[in-house]
Protein backbone atom coordinates (compact mmCIF):
# COMPACT_ATOMS: atom_id res chain seq x y z
CA UNK A 1 0.00 0.00 0.00
CA UNK A 2 1.49 3.33 -0.99
CA UNK A 3 1.78 6.39 1.16
CA UNK A 4 0.73 9.53 -0.63
CA UNK A 5 3.24 12.26 -0.97
CA UNK A 6 2.53 15.41 0.96
CA UNK A 7 2.15 18.51 -1.19
CA UNK A 8 1.38 22.15 -0.68
CA UNK A 9 -1.52 23.73 -2.55
CA UNK A 10 0.80 25.21 -5.17
CA UNK A 11 2.36 21.82 -5.85
CA UNK A 12 -0.95 20.13 -6.45
CA UNK A 13 -0.68 20.06 -10.18
CA UNK A 14 -2.15 17.69 -12.78
CA UNK A 15 0.38 15.02 -11.87
CA UNK A 16 -0.60 15.25 -8.19
CA UNK A 17 -4.28 14.76 -9.06
CA UNK A 18 -3.48 11.91 -11.45
CA UNK A 19 -1.39 10.24 -8.76
CA UNK A 20 -4.30 10.36 -6.32
CA UNK A 21 -6.66 8.95 -8.92
CA UNK A 22 -4.23 6.12 -9.54
CA UNK A 23 -3.47 5.37 -5.90
CA UNK A 24 -7.12 5.21 -4.88
CA UNK A 25 -8.15 2.71 -7.55
CA UNK A 26 -9.09 -0.79 -6.31
CA UNK A 27 -6.00 -2.93 -5.81
CA UNK A 28 -5.53 -6.47 -7.13
CA UNK A 29 -6.21 -7.76 -3.60
CA UNK A 30 -9.46 -5.79 -3.51
CA UNK A 31 -10.50 -7.24 -6.87
CA UNK A 32 -9.90 -10.87 -5.94
CA UNK A 33 -13.63 -11.65 -5.79
CA UNK A 34 -13.74 -10.95 -9.53
CA UNK A 35 -11.68 -14.13 -9.90
CA UNK A 36 -14.90 -16.06 -9.24
CA UNK A 37 -16.84 -17.07 -12.35
CA UNK A 38 -20.26 -15.62 -11.51
CA UNK A 39 -23.39 -16.61 -13.43
CA UNK A 40 -25.61 -13.73 -14.50
CA UNK A 41 -28.76 -14.70 -12.58
CA UNK A 42 -30.39 -17.45 -10.53
CA UNK A 43 -32.16 -19.22 -13.39
CA UNK A 44 -29.00 -19.35 -15.48
CA UNK A 45 -27.06 -20.70 -12.51
CA UNK A 46 -29.61 -23.46 -11.88
CA UNK A 47 -29.75 -24.37 -15.56
CA UNK A 48 -25.97 -24.71 -15.68
CA UNK A 49 -25.89 -26.54 -12.37
CA UNK A 50 -28.12 -29.22 -13.85
CA UNK A 51 -26.06 -29.42 -17.02
CA UNK A 52 -22.73 -29.72 -15.16
CA UNK A 53 -24.06 -31.61 -12.12
CA UNK A 54 -22.74 -28.97 -9.75
CA UNK A 55 -24.35 -27.27 -6.77
CA UNK A 56 -25.19 -23.57 -6.91
CA UNK A 57 -23.64 -21.06 -4.53
CA UNK A 58 -26.02 -18.11 -4.15
CA UNK A 59 -25.01 -14.92 -2.34
CA UNK A 60 -27.81 -12.42 -1.70
CA UNK A 61 -26.78 -8.94 -0.60
CA UNK A 62 -27.86 -5.37 -0.04
CA UNK A 63 -26.30 -2.89 -2.45
CA UNK A 64 -24.47 -3.57 -5.67
CA UNK A 65 -21.42 -5.75 -5.38
CA UNK A 66 -20.24 -5.22 -8.93
CA UNK A 67 -19.43 -1.59 -8.16
CA UNK A 68 -18.56 -2.13 -4.54
CA UNK A 69 -21.42 -0.03 -3.24
CA UNK A 70 -22.60 -2.79 -0.93
CA UNK B 1 -18.16 -11.04 2.51
CA UNK B 2 -16.64 -9.57 -0.60
CA UNK B 3 -13.74 -8.25 1.43
CA UNK B 4 -13.08 -11.40 3.45
CA UNK B 5 -14.44 -14.82 2.53
CA UNK B 6 -15.00 -14.05 -1.16
CA UNK B 7 -11.43 -12.74 -1.32
CA UNK B 8 -10.03 -15.91 0.26
CA UNK B 9 -8.11 -17.89 -2.35
CA UNK B 10 -9.31 -21.25 -0.95
CA UNK B 11 -12.96 -20.15 -1.21
CA UNK B 12 -12.43 -18.75 -4.71
CA UNK B 13 -10.83 -22.03 -5.88
CA UNK B 14 -13.63 -24.11 -4.31
CA UNK B 15 -16.38 -22.03 -5.91
CA UNK B 16 -14.74 -22.11 -9.32
CA UNK B 17 -13.95 -25.84 -9.30
CA UNK B 18 -17.12 -27.28 -7.77
CA UNK B 19 -19.98 -24.74 -7.90
CA UNK B 20 -21.97 -22.47 -10.14
CA UNK B 21 -21.69 -19.19 -8.20
CA UNK B 22 -24.19 -16.38 -8.54
CA UNK B 23 -24.89 -13.21 -6.55
CA UNK B 24 -28.01 -11.07 -6.57
CA UNK B 25 -28.83 -7.65 -5.17
CA UNK B 26 -31.87 -7.51 -2.90
CA UNK B 27 -32.73 -4.10 -4.36
CA UNK B 28 -33.05 -5.69 -7.81
CA UNK B 29 -35.12 -8.60 -6.47
CA UNK B 30 -37.44 -6.52 -4.29
CA UNK B 31 -40.95 -5.50 -5.30
CA UNK B 32 -39.70 -2.36 -7.05
CA UNK B 33 -36.55 -4.01 -8.40
CA UNK B 34 -35.55 -4.52 -12.00
CA UNK B 35 -35.24 -8.34 -11.85
CA UNK B 36 -37.84 -10.22 -13.94
CA UNK B 37 -40.77 -11.72 -12.01
CA UNK B 38 -39.49 -15.24 -12.78
CA UNK B 39 -36.19 -14.42 -11.04
CA UNK B 40 -37.96 -12.95 -8.02
CA UNK B 41 -40.14 -16.06 -7.84
CA UNK B 42 -37.04 -18.26 -7.84
CA UNK B 43 -35.49 -16.34 -4.94
CA UNK B 44 -38.76 -16.56 -3.04
CA UNK B 45 -38.91 -20.32 -3.66
CA UNK B 46 -35.34 -20.72 -2.38
CA UNK B 47 -36.28 -18.79 0.77
CA UNK B 48 -39.44 -20.86 1.31
CA UNK B 49 -37.52 -24.10 0.93
CA UNK B 50 -35.00 -22.78 3.44
CA UNK B 51 -37.74 -22.01 5.95
CA UNK B 52 -39.26 -25.47 5.42
CA UNK B 53 -35.88 -27.08 6.09
CA UNK B 54 -35.34 -24.90 9.21
CA UNK B 55 -32.30 -23.27 7.67
CA UNK B 56 -31.16 -19.71 8.26
CA UNK B 57 -33.01 -17.45 5.80
CA UNK B 58 -32.66 -13.70 5.35
CA UNK B 59 -31.68 -10.92 3.00
CA UNK B 60 -27.88 -11.05 3.28
CA UNK B 61 -27.12 -14.75 3.13
CA UNK B 62 -25.12 -17.46 1.42
CA UNK B 63 -27.22 -20.36 0.11
CA UNK B 64 -26.23 -23.67 -1.41
CA UNK B 65 -28.63 -25.25 -3.89
CA UNK B 66 -28.61 -28.76 -5.32
CA UNK B 67 -27.86 -29.26 -9.05
CA UNK B 68 -31.64 -29.26 -9.51
CA UNK B 69 -31.95 -25.92 -7.76
CA UNK B 70 -33.33 -26.93 -4.37
CA UNK B 71 -32.14 -25.30 -1.17
CA UNK B 72 -29.64 -27.51 0.67
CA UNK B 73 -27.83 -25.28 3.14
CA UNK B 74 -27.36 -21.66 4.16
CA UNK B 75 -25.36 -19.27 6.30
CA UNK B 76 -26.15 -15.83 7.64
CA UNK B 77 -23.59 -13.26 6.49
CA UNK B 78 -22.33 -12.95 10.06
CA UNK B 79 -21.07 -16.52 9.64
CA UNK B 80 -20.53 -16.66 5.90
CA UNK B 81 -18.02 -13.81 5.98
CA UNK B 82 -15.64 -16.10 7.90
CA UNK B 83 -13.61 -18.01 5.31
CA UNK B 84 -13.28 -21.21 7.36
CA UNK B 85 -17.01 -21.32 8.13
CA UNK B 86 -18.00 -20.73 4.53
CA UNK B 87 -15.43 -23.24 3.32
CA UNK B 88 -16.84 -25.86 5.70
CA UNK B 89 -20.34 -25.44 4.20
CA UNK B 90 -18.94 -25.70 0.66
CA UNK B 91 -16.85 -28.77 1.49
CA UNK B 92 -19.68 -30.71 3.15
CA UNK B 93 -21.90 -29.95 0.13
CA UNK B 94 -19.32 -31.30 -2.31
CA UNK B 95 -18.76 -34.34 -0.15
CA UNK B 96 -22.47 -35.03 0.20
CA UNK B 97 -23.15 -34.68 -3.51
CA UNK B 98 -19.94 -36.32 -4.70
CA UNK B 99 -19.30 -33.39 -7.04
CA UNK B 100 -16.30 -33.78 -9.32
CA UNK B 101 -14.03 -30.77 -9.87
CA UNK B 102 -13.69 -28.99 -13.17
CA UNK B 103 -13.03 -25.68 -14.84
CA UNK B 104 -15.25 -22.70 -13.89
CA UNK B 105 -18.58 -22.90 -15.69
CA UNK B 106 -18.33 -19.14 -16.24
CA UNK B 107 -14.80 -17.91 -16.94
CA UNK B 108 -13.92 -15.35 -14.25
CA UNK B 109 -13.74 -11.86 -15.70
CA UNK B 110 -13.53 -8.30 -14.39
CA UNK B 111 -16.89 -6.59 -14.25
CA UNK B 112 -17.31 -4.70 -17.52
CA UNK B 113 -17.71 -0.95 -17.56
CA UNK B 114 -21.18 0.17 -18.64
CA UNK B 115 -21.59 1.33 -22.21
CA UNK B 116 -21.42 5.05 -22.73
CA UNK B 117 -24.61 6.33 -24.36
CA UNK B 118 -24.00 8.29 -27.58
CA UNK B 119 -22.81 11.82 -26.86
CA UNK B 120 -22.53 11.21 -23.11
CA UNK B 121 -19.50 11.56 -20.84
CA UNK B 122 -18.85 8.50 -18.66
CA UNK B 123 -17.12 9.10 -15.35
CA UNK B 124 -15.69 6.46 -13.03
CA UNK B 125 -15.64 7.16 -9.30
CA UNK B 126 -13.74 5.43 -6.52
CA UNK B 127 -14.53 6.19 -2.88
CA UNK B 128 -12.60 4.73 0.04
CA UNK B 129 -11.75 5.32 3.66
CA UNK B 130 -8.20 6.48 4.30
CA UNK B 131 -5.90 6.86 7.24
CA UNK B 132 -3.89 9.90 8.16
CA UNK B 133 -0.15 9.53 7.70
CA UNK B 134 1.74 12.66 8.63
CA UNK B 135 0.02 15.51 6.88
CA UNK B 136 -1.39 13.33 4.11
CA UNK B 137 -3.38 10.11 3.60
CA UNK B 138 -2.67 6.47 2.92
CA UNK B 139 -4.77 3.43 2.12
CA UNK B 140 -6.01 1.51 5.13
CA UNK B 141 -4.40 -1.85 5.80
CA UNK B 142 -5.67 -4.72 7.94
CA UNK B 143 -9.26 -3.58 8.17
CA UNK B 144 -10.67 -6.90 9.34
CA UNK B 145 -13.50 -6.83 6.83
CA UNK B 146 -15.42 -3.78 8.06
CA UNK B 147 -16.74 -0.96 5.90
CA UNK B 148 -13.27 0.41 5.34
CA UNK B 149 -12.07 -2.86 3.83
CA UNK B 150 -12.94 -2.14 0.23
CA UNK B 151 -13.52 0.90 -1.95
CA UNK B 152 -16.87 1.69 -3.50
CA UNK B 153 -17.15 2.48 -7.18
CA UNK B 154 -19.76 4.28 -9.24
CA UNK B 155 -20.28 4.96 -12.89
CA UNK B 156 -21.75 8.39 -13.52
CA UNK B 157 -23.18 9.34 -16.89
CA UNK B 158 -23.37 12.99 -17.84
CA UNK B 159 -25.54 13.67 -20.86
CA UNK B 160 -24.32 16.03 -23.53
CA UNK B 161 -26.58 18.73 -22.13
CA UNK B 162 -25.00 18.20 -18.71
CA UNK B 163 -21.30 18.03 -19.63
CA UNK B 164 -21.61 21.11 -21.85
CA UNK B 165 -22.50 22.97 -18.67
CA UNK B 166 -19.12 22.03 -17.19
CA UNK B 167 -17.52 24.40 -19.70
CA UNK B 168 -17.15 28.19 -19.48
CA UNK B 169 -20.21 30.04 -20.72
CA UNK B 170 -18.12 32.91 -22.13
CA UNK B 171 -14.87 33.40 -24.06
CA UNK B 172 -11.97 31.06 -23.34
CA UNK B 173 -8.87 32.94 -22.17
CA UNK B 174 -6.08 32.21 -19.72
CA UNK B 175 -7.02 33.40 -16.25
CA UNK B 176 -10.74 33.31 -16.98
CA UNK B 177 -12.85 31.80 -14.22
CA UNK B 178 -16.37 30.45 -13.96
CA UNK B 179 -18.60 28.64 -11.54
CA UNK B 180 -19.59 25.22 -12.79
CA UNK B 181 -23.34 24.92 -13.12
CA UNK B 182 -24.61 23.99 -9.62
CA UNK B 183 -27.08 21.45 -10.96
CA UNK B 184 -24.40 19.60 -12.92
CA UNK B 185 -21.97 19.89 -10.00
CA UNK B 186 -24.61 18.38 -7.73
CA UNK B 187 -25.13 15.43 -10.06
CA UNK B 188 -21.45 14.64 -9.51
CA UNK B 189 -21.05 15.58 -5.88
CA UNK B 190 -24.04 13.53 -4.69
CA UNK B 191 -21.71 10.53 -5.17
CA UNK B 192 -18.90 11.99 -3.02
CA UNK B 193 -19.50 9.91 0.10
CA UNK B 194 -17.47 7.03 1.54
CA UNK B 195 -18.56 3.35 1.48
CA UNK B 196 -21.69 2.96 3.63
CA UNK B 197 -24.70 0.68 3.72
CA UNK B 198 -26.88 3.42 2.28
CA UNK B 199 -26.49 4.08 -1.44
CA UNK B 200 -29.81 5.79 -2.03
CA UNK B 201 -28.80 9.16 -3.47
CA UNK B 202 -32.23 10.60 -2.70
CA UNK B 203 -31.35 10.49 1.00
CA UNK B 204 -28.32 12.76 0.43
CA UNK B 205 -28.77 16.46 1.09
CA UNK B 206 -26.20 18.93 -0.18
CA UNK B 207 -25.93 21.80 2.26
CA UNK B 208 -23.01 23.53 0.56
CA UNK B 209 -21.33 23.02 -2.78
CA UNK B 210 -18.99 24.96 -4.99
CA UNK B 211 -16.92 24.12 -8.04
CA UNK B 212 -14.96 26.95 -9.59
CA UNK B 213 -12.71 26.59 -12.61
CA UNK B 214 -9.80 28.75 -13.76
CA UNK B 215 -8.22 28.44 -17.19
CA UNK B 216 -4.48 27.79 -16.91
CA UNK B 217 -3.54 27.37 -20.55
CA UNK B 218 -4.89 27.45 -24.08
CA UNK B 219 -2.78 25.84 -26.75
CA UNK B 220 -3.57 24.25 -30.10
CA UNK B 221 -7.28 24.63 -29.51
CA UNK B 222 -7.10 22.77 -26.18
CA UNK B 223 -7.77 24.55 -22.90
CA UNK B 224 -6.82 23.27 -19.48
CA UNK B 225 -8.55 24.54 -16.35
CA UNK B 226 -8.01 23.90 -12.69
CA UNK B 227 -11.11 23.13 -10.60
CA UNK B 228 -11.38 23.90 -6.92
CA UNK B 229 -14.38 23.28 -4.75
CA UNK B 230 -16.00 22.33 -1.49
CA UNK B 231 -18.84 20.13 -0.34
CA UNK B 232 -20.90 19.62 2.79
CA UNK B 233 -23.48 16.87 2.34
CA UNK B 234 -25.68 14.99 4.75
CA UNK B 235 -25.37 11.28 4.03
CA UNK B 236 -27.02 8.76 6.40
CA UNK B 237 -24.88 5.68 6.94
CA UNK B 238 -27.80 3.25 7.11
CA UNK B 239 -31.24 3.32 5.52
CA UNK B 240 -32.53 5.57 8.28
CA UNK B 241 -31.93 9.18 9.10
CA UNK B 242 -28.90 10.16 11.18
CA UNK B 243 -26.61 13.16 11.59
CA UNK B 244 -23.69 12.03 9.43
CA UNK B 245 -22.08 14.47 7.04
CA UNK B 246 -19.52 14.22 4.26
CA UNK B 247 -17.28 17.28 4.18
CA UNK B 248 -14.67 17.75 1.51
CA UNK B 249 -12.46 20.16 -0.34
CA UNK B 250 -11.95 19.28 -3.97
CA UNK B 251 -9.31 19.71 -6.62
CA UNK B 252 -9.24 18.70 -10.27
CA UNK B 253 -8.46 19.51 -13.86
CA UNK B 254 -10.54 19.62 -16.99
CA UNK B 255 -9.31 19.83 -20.55
CA UNK B 256 -11.58 20.68 -23.43
CA UNK B 257 -11.58 21.46 -27.11
CA UNK B 258 -12.18 25.18 -27.45
CA UNK B 259 -13.64 25.01 -30.96
CA UNK B 260 -15.85 21.94 -30.59
CA UNK B 261 -16.63 22.86 -26.98
CA UNK B 262 -16.08 19.25 -26.02
CA UNK B 263 -14.62 17.77 -22.82
CA UNK B 264 -11.44 15.77 -23.47
CA UNK B 265 -10.67 14.76 -19.89
CA UNK B 266 -11.85 15.39 -16.37
CA UNK B 267 -10.15 14.48 -13.09
CA UNK B 268 -11.58 15.48 -9.74
CA UNK B 269 -10.39 14.28 -6.32
CA UNK B 270 -10.95 15.16 -2.69
CA UNK B 271 -8.09 17.17 -1.27
CA UNK B 272 -9.26 16.64 2.31
CA UNK B 273 -12.45 14.83 3.25
CA UNK B 274 -14.02 13.53 6.45
CA UNK B 275 -17.21 11.65 7.18
CA UNK B 276 -18.32 13.01 10.54
CA UNK B 277 -21.09 12.36 13.03
CA UNK B 278 -21.71 10.74 16.41
CA UNK B 279 -18.42 12.15 17.64
CA UNK B 280 -16.29 10.49 14.96
CA UNK B 281 -14.43 11.90 11.97
CA UNK B 282 -13.30 9.34 9.41
CA UNK B 283 -10.97 10.48 6.64
CA UNK B 284 -11.96 9.31 3.18
CA UNK B 285 -11.13 10.02 -0.42
CA UNK B 286 -13.02 10.17 -3.71
CA UNK B 287 -11.45 10.16 -7.17
CA UNK B 288 -13.37 10.76 -10.39
CA UNK B 289 -11.93 10.31 -13.84
CA UNK B 290 -13.43 10.43 -17.31
CA UNK B 291 -13.32 7.25 -19.39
Amino acid sequence: MGTLLSASAAEKDVAWVDRRVQQWQPTARERRWEGIGWAKDIRTAIQLAGKHQRPVFLFTLDGHMSVGRC
Amino acid sequence: MRAVSLSDLRVIAMLNRYFVPVFVSNEDYGEKGCAPPEERAELNRIHQEGYAAHLSVGTVHAFVLSPTGHTLDSLHVAQAFKPDTLLAMLERTVQKLGTTPGEPVFPPAPRPAPQTPPGALMLHLTARYLQRKGDDYALIEDTGGNWSALPGEDWITLTQAQWKRLLPPGPVRVGGTWDIDPEVAASLLLHFYPPTENNDLTTNRIDRESLQATILSVSGGIARARIEGALTMKHPFYHKDDQKFAEATLLGYITFDTKKRKVRSLRLVTEDAVYRGDGSQLPYGVAVTSR
